[in-house]
């Protein structure tokens, strides 16, 4: 059986900013996006998609971290994209807090390594360690980033 | 991109949403809105579409579920057929809105 990928593994060939700027739902989603290597156009398409899925439901888990995500006919793999904001984001977010954190997922229509869900599941059940940990909201770079990362997940 | 092929997109992105709704819930994550509500999007946008067109791709999602697919390396994603390649080798595919020669489905166009 083909051994599943951890999330360090996963995030690890994400593409990562430290430094999101926007304050709104919206902007913030539109800044992530913008890092996905896809053509302009369907990036506009796939931001009105992450919109109507946050007009279902905000994505934000509480504790300060929120994942977004959609499948879209627009990409022909599994993405990942993340986000820290410094000063936080309003997100709607059950627990109201601002949100710092934002794990972007976007998946083809069909994936069958079925990465989509699985990072899904792995964000969501990690968000409470993350959360209770504080680490990941102050990192200085990327590498720092990744380390704390694998320090949570091996605890987990 | 033509702007009846965004719109096909649009509602197909939008049928995968109401698809995951159960899942979504699974998952934890909160739906304030009924399914109902979401139907109501889903017209919207199908109003974007000419008429011919919203007709087909109901008929296309009642018999295959996927209305339209990507087309990879000139293979269908919807039947797994390679497409002729003079069909294949035009540019700005995505300019027009097009069916696969073999299933019918719409086609949307990854161009390397």
């Amino acid at each position: 059986m083909k051994k599943s990928l951890g999330l360090y593994e996963t995030i690890s060939k994400s593409v990562i900013t430290l430094n999101l700027r926007s304050r709104k739902s919206d902007g913030v989603l539109k800044e992530l996006v913008s890092l996905l290597e896809v053509d302009p156009k369907a990036k506009d398409i796939l931001l009105k998609t992450l919109i109507k899925r946050e007009e279902m439901g905000s994505t934000g888990l509480g504790k300060r971290i929120a994942i977004p995500h959609a499948r879209t006919l627009l990409v022909k793999e599994f993405h990942l994209i993340i986000g820290l904001s410094r000063k936080g984001v309003e997100f709607e977010s059950f627990d109201k807090k601002p949100v710092q954190l934002f794990f972007l997922l976007i998946a083809p229509p069909l994936e069958t390594s079925s990465s989509y869900l699985i990072t899904l599941g792995k964000i969501a059940g990690l968000a409470k360690a993350i959360a209770k940990d504080g680490r990941l909201f102050g990192v200085k770079d990327k590498k720092e980033f990744f380390d704390i990362l694998g320090e949570i997940e091996k605890k987990g | 991109m033509n702007k009846q092929l965004e719109f096909l997109i649009m509602l197909h992105d939008l049928d995968l949403l109401l698809d995951e709704i159960n899942h979504e819930k699974k998952a934890g994550f909160e739906i304030k809105k009924h399914k109902e509500e979401l139907q109501t999007a889903r017209e919207k946008v199908k109003k974007g579409l000419e008429v011919i067109l919203s007709n087909k791709y109901e008929r296309l999602s009642k018999r295959y579920g996927k209305a339209i697919v990507p087309v990879i390396d000139g293979i269908c994603y919807g039947c797994f057929v390679t497409l002729p390649s003079a069909f294949v080798v035009r540019k700005n595919k995505n300019e027009e809105v097009s069916t696969c020669q073999n299933c019918g489905r719409f086609i949307y166009w990854f161009e390397d």
